[in-house]
C-alpha cells in the first residue's frame, strides 16, 4: 500500500466524488474552475525564487518570479494569477504561458498524489485542464520567433508542452522525460531538478515504509542536494517535506519544516504544510503552531475572496483540532471543531448523498473525534453539542459514537437501541449510495461490538473484539488527519487496565503510540500500565 | 428550419393528429411496438389527457418534432408543466397509440432541492429592477404585452457545456425570432464580478441585439430564487443549477426549462406556442 498523505482522500467514495475533483484532496486549494480574471498585485510572503526569463519587461519578471514561487507552495490559483500578469505585461514573452501550463491543470503536485488520484478515480481531465492546454501551445509558439526564448527555456517549454500534450500516451511520463534532457544538457538547473523531484517521488509504503518505486529515493537524493545549493529556495524546502513524509527519515525534514514556514509567510499551504510532518512525527505543538498559523492567515484571504472556497480552511482546522485532540487539550479541539461547524454546505453539497470533505462536515467529524477521544460520554448524548447530521454517513458515526457512549455508561438496553439504529442508517446508506459500507464503518462495528460484550459483563470477550477491530483499524488506509476517530489500541488497552491485565495493557498502549507518535492519551494510558505493573514508568519510553 | 408542429389543444379532442395517424398507420404491424421517447412538455390537456412534446429523433421510428401523445395513465401528468423534461415508452399499435410509464427527467447528477419562493406556473411574475449591460435599470414590468425567456448565466463560467451553451441557445433564438414580440433576459448569478461594462463585452461576443437581448446585473437573489435559479460560490467558481424560464405576454410564468442539455428546437417550441405560434 503506498503511503497517503491526503486529507480526507476517501477511497469508498469513488463513485460519488469522482466529479468532484480535485476537491477531493482538500490539503492544497484545488486550481481555480474558472481563469482568474481580476489582476496580480506584488505580495508579500511568497518566497523568493527566480528563473530569469526572455522579456522586455522587468515588471514581467517580478509577476513571472512570483508565479513561480507561489506554484512552488502548491497555490495554483494565485500562481496562475500572477502568470497571467506577466503575460498581460509582456503578450510576446513565452514563459508567462509556460507557467499557465505548469499550474492552471490543477497537478502541479507529488506524484504520489497523482498516482492515488488516478487509481482511486481514473485519470481526470478538469476543466481547467484546456488552460493549461491552450498556454503550453502559446508558449510554443512564441517560443518561436527569433530571440524570444532561451535553449534553456524551449527545454522548459518542451517539457510543459509534453505534459499537456492530449495525445500523449502518459503526460507526466514525457514530462520527466523531457526534463531529464534538459537536465542533461544544464545539470546544475535548480528548477528542473524540483520539477523532476516532484514528479518522481512516489511515496513510501505502509505499514513497512519502504520506496514505492527507486523515483521515490532518487527524488530525496536530488533534494538532499538541492539542500545545500539553494538553501534558501522554498521548494526545495516544501518538496523536501513532501519526499521525505511518511519514510523512516521523515525526522529529517525538520529543519525544512521550519526553514520553509520562515521562507513562506502569507501562503496558507505552506504554513500549514509543515504540520503534516510533525504530527506524524509526534511534535503535536509544533503541528498546531502550524495548522493555527495557517488558519489565521487563510481567513484573511478568505475575506478578500469570495471565491476562495472553504476546502482547504476546513481541512486544515479539522487537523488542527485533531492535533489538539492527540495532544490532550480537549477545550480547544472542540474550539476548532466549532468553527468549522459553523459553515455552511452549498445547496449541492447538501444534496448529496455522501461527503465528507466541506468545512462543515470536517468540523463535525472532527467534534465527534474530540468527543470520542476523551470519552466525553454525556457530550455525546447531547444533541447540542453533537448535533444529527443529516446524512446516513455521519449519522451512522453519531449512533455508533452513541452507542459507544450508552455502553460505556453501563445502558446496555440504550447502547444495543443505538446500536440497531447504526444498522438501519448504514442501509440508509448503501440504499443511498449503492456503494458497500466503508471500511472505516466497519471497523467501528467491530469496535462497537467489543464495547457490547464489555458492558453486557464479557470483558475477556470484549478485549478480544477491540483487538481485532484495532487490527482492522491499522489496515485502514492512511489519511491524514485520520479518518478514524482515534486509535482502538487506546481503547482496548484501557479495558485491559480494568481487567488488570498491565502488560496487555502496555502492549496496547505502544501499538497506539506506533500509530501515532506521542499521543497524549496513550501516553497515559501506558504511565498506567506500567504503574500497574510496578515497572518503572521510564522504562516505557 | 422550422420544425413540424401539430395541431393541439385548440383541436383538443383529436389526438389523432395527422402526423401521429401516418405514424401509426407506417407501423403497419398488428402488434404494438414500443419506442423510447424522450421530450420536453410543451403544453397539457389533463382532461384530454393528452400532452403536447417537443421530442427528440424516436430511434426507427421518426424525426425529432413536436406532436401531442394520448397518455394511457392520467395520473402520470399530475407531476408536470410545460418545460420539463420527461421520458416515456410510446406504444403503437394498428389502431393507435400511448404515452406509458412517463418519467420525469433528471437534469443533474445532484438533485438540488428548489427555494422556497420559486413560482408555480401561472404565476404572476412578481415585478423586479435590475441593471442592464448598457448601464440603464429595466423594470420586468417593461416587457409586459411581449414574451419573455429568462436564463442565468456568469460570464466567467468555464463550462462550456453550461453558461456558454445557454447564452448559444439564446443566440439562436434571438435570430430564429427576429421580428416577433420575443425578449430575452440573461440574468448573471455573479453580480460583483460581472458589472453592466463586462456584461457589455460578453453582449458583443455573442451578438446580442440590445432592443431584443438584454443581460443584467444588480441585486439579483430574489428574482433568482423566484425563477428557481441556485447559485452559491465555490472553489474559484460560482456553482449554480440552470433554469431558463418562458413567461407569457400576460406577465405569468409559461413554463420552466431545468438543465442546459435542451435542444434549442424545443425551448423554440415553447416560445413559439406563447408568441401563438403554435399552429402554424
Amino acid at each position: 500500500m503506498k503511503y497517503r498523505l491526503f486529507s480526507l482522500v476517501v477511497l469508498g467514495l469513488a463513485g460519488a466524488i469522482a466529479a468532484q475533483l480535485p476537491k477531493a484532496d482538500n490539503c492544497t486549494p484545488p486550481p481555480s474552475a474558472i481563469a482568474p480574471s481580476l489582476p496580480a498585485k506584488l505580495l508579500p510572503g511568497m518566497g523568493v525564487v527566480h528563473l530569469a526569463i526572455t522579456t522586455s519587461n522587468p515588471e514581467a519578471q517580478k509577476f513571472f518570479d512570483q508565479g513561480l514561487a507561489q506554484m512552488h507552495s502548491f497555490w495554483a490559483r494565485e500562481a496562475e494569477r500572477s502568470f497571467l500578469q506577466a503575460a498581460a505585461l509582456d503578450p510576446d514573452a513565452p514563459m508567462p504561458y509556460w507557467g499557465i501550463a505548469m499550474v492552471a491543470g490543477g497537478d502541479w503536485r507529488p506524484r504520489f498524489q497523482i498516482d492515488l488520484l488516478n487509481s482511486a478515480f481514473g485519470k481526470q481531465v478538469p476543466p481547467a485542464m484546456a488552460r493549461a492546454r491552450a498556454a503550453a501551445e502559446k508558449a510554443l509558439e512564441l517560443s518561436k520567433a527569433p530571440g524570444k526564448a532561451t535553449d534553456l527555456e524551449k527545454m522548459y517549454i518542451a517539457a510543459a508542452a509534453a505534459r499537456r500534450d492530449a495525445n500523449a500516451k502518459d503526460g507526466d511520463d514525457a514530462f520527466v522525460k523531457e526534463l531529464r534532457v534538459l537536465l542533461a544538457a544544464h545539470p546544475d538547473e535548480v528548477e528542473a531538478q524540483l520539477d523532476l523531484a516532484l514528479m518522481i517521488m512516489r511515496g513510501f509504503s505502509l505499514p513497512d515504509r519502504k520506496p514505492v518505486a527507486p523515483g521515490s529515493m532518487e527524488a530525496v537524493q536530488i533534494l538532499r542536494n538541492l539542500l545545500e545549493k539553494a538553501p534558501d529556495h522554498p521548494g526545495v524546502h516544501h518538496y523536501v517535506i513532501h519526499a521525505f513524509e511518511g519514510s523512516t527519515f521523515a525526522k529529517d525534514a525538520w529543519p525544512s519544516c521550519k526553514r520553509y514556514s520562515e521562507l513562506v509567510t502569507n501562503i496558507p499551504h505552506a504554513i500549514h504544510m509543515p504540520g503534516h510532518i510533525y504530527s506524524q512525527t509526534g511534535r503535536w505543538d509544533d503541528a498546531v503552531k502550524s495548522f493555527s498559523g495557517a488558519a489565521a492567515n487563510e481567513r484573511e484571504w478568505m475575506k478578500q475572496d469570495k471565491l476562495y472556497g472553504d476546502g482547504h480552511h476546513g481541512h486544515n482546522v479539522h487537523y488542527l483540532a485533531t492535533a489538539y485532540s492527540f495532544e490532550g487539550k480537549y477545550d480547544e479541539a472542540v474550539t476548532a471543531a466549532r468553527e468549522l461547524m459553523a459553515y455552511k454546505e452549498n445547496p449541492k453539497q447538501v444534496a448529496s448523498a455522501d461527503l465528507v470533505t466541506t468545512a462543515h462536515a470536517q468540523g463535525w467529524f472532527a467534534m465527534m473525534r474530540t468527543l470520542v477521544q476523551f470519552e466525553k460520554w454525556d457530550a455525546i448524548l447531547d444533541d447540542h453539542t453533537l448535533p444529527a447530521f443529516g446524512r446516513a454517513r455521519q449519522d451512522a458515526w453519531r449512533h455508533w459514537a452513541r452507542a459507544l457512549s450508552q455502553a460505556n455508561k453501563g445502558n446496555v438496553e440504550a447502547a444495543r437501541e443505538e446500536s440497531r439504529q447504526f444498522e438501519s442508517t448504514m442501509l440508509e446508506f448503501r440504499n443511498k449510495t449503492h456503494r458497500t459500507d466503508p471500511d472505516e464503518l466497519k471497523v467501528a462495528r467491530q469496535e462497537l461490538a467489543g464495547h457490547l460484550a464489555v458492558a453486557s459483563g464479557n470483558r475477556g470477550q470484549g478485549l478480544r473484539l477491540l483487538e481485532i477491530a484495532s487490527k482492522s483499524e491499522r489496515r485502514l488506509t492512511y489519511t491524514e488527519p485520520p479518518y478514524y476517530p482515534r486509535p482502538v489500541a487506546e481503547v482496548a488497552g484501557r479495558v485491559a487496565l480494568k481487567m488488570n491485565k498491565p502488560g496487555v495493557a502496555e502492549r496496547d498502549f505502544r501499538a497506539a503510540l506506533q500509530q501515532y507518535p506521542a499521543d497524549s492519551h496513550a501516553v497515559e494510558g501506558l504511565h498506567a500500565a506500567l504503574a500497574q505493573s510496578g515497572k518503572p514508568v521510564v522504562a516505557g519510553f | 428550419m422550422r420544425r413540424p408542429v401539430t395541431p393541439f389543444l385548440r383541436h383538443s379532442g383529436t389526438p389523432s393528429a395527422v402526423l401521429l395517424l401516418a405514424a401509426i398507420a407506417s407501423a403497419g404491424a398488428t402488434q404494438a411496438k414500443s419506442y423510447p421517447v424522450d421530450g420536453i412538455v410543451v403544453a397539457l390537456d389533463p382532461a384530454g389527457r393528452t400532452i403536447l412534446v417537443s421530442h427528440r429523433p424516436i430511434p426507427k421510428y421518426m424525426d425529432a418534432m413536436t406532436m401531442p401523445f394520448r397518455v394511457e395513465n392520467a395520473i402520470e401528468l399530475q407531476d408536470l408543466h410545460p418545460g420539463v423534461r420527461i421520458e416515456f415508452e410510446l406504444v403503437v399499435s394498428r389502431s393507435s397509440s400511448v404515452a406509458r410509464n412517463i418519467r420525469k427527467m433528471a437534469v443533474a447528477d445532484v438533485e438540488i432541492p428548489a427555494p422556497r419562493e420559486k413560482l408555480g406556473i401561472r404565476d404572476m411574475v412578481p415585478d423586479f429592477q435590475l441593471i442592464d449591460q448598457q448601464g440603464h435599470p429595466v423594470r420586468f414590468s417593461e416587457f409586459r404585452g411581449r414574451v419573455a425567456a429568462v436564463n442565468f448565466i456568469y460570464t466567467r463560467c468555464p463550462l462550456p457545456d453550461v453558461c456558454p451553451r445557454l447564452a448559444a441557445n439564446f443566440a439562436l433564438l434571438q435570430r430564429r425570432f427576429t421580428g416577433r414580440d420575443l425578449v430575452l433576459l440573461s440574468i448573471t448569478v455573479d453580480p460583483d464580478y460581472d458589472t453592466p461594462a463586462v456584461l457589455a463585452e460578453y453582449a458583443k461576443r455573442w451578438a446580442a441585439n440590445y432592443s431584443v437581448w438584454r443581460f443584467l446585473t444588480g441585486d439579483v437573489a430574489k428574482v433568482a430564487a423566484e425563477f428557481g435559479e441556485v447559485y452559491w460560490s465555490d472553489e474559484g467558481s460560482i456553482g449554480h443549477n440552470s433554469t431558463t424560464s418562458i413567461v407569457g405576454r400576460d406577465g405569468r410564468l409559461a413554463a420552466i426549462v431545468e438543465g442546459s442539455s435542451y435542444r434549442v428546437d424545443q425551448l423554440s417550441d415553447l416560445i413559439a406556442r406563447q408568441l401563438g405560434e403554435g399552429s402554424k
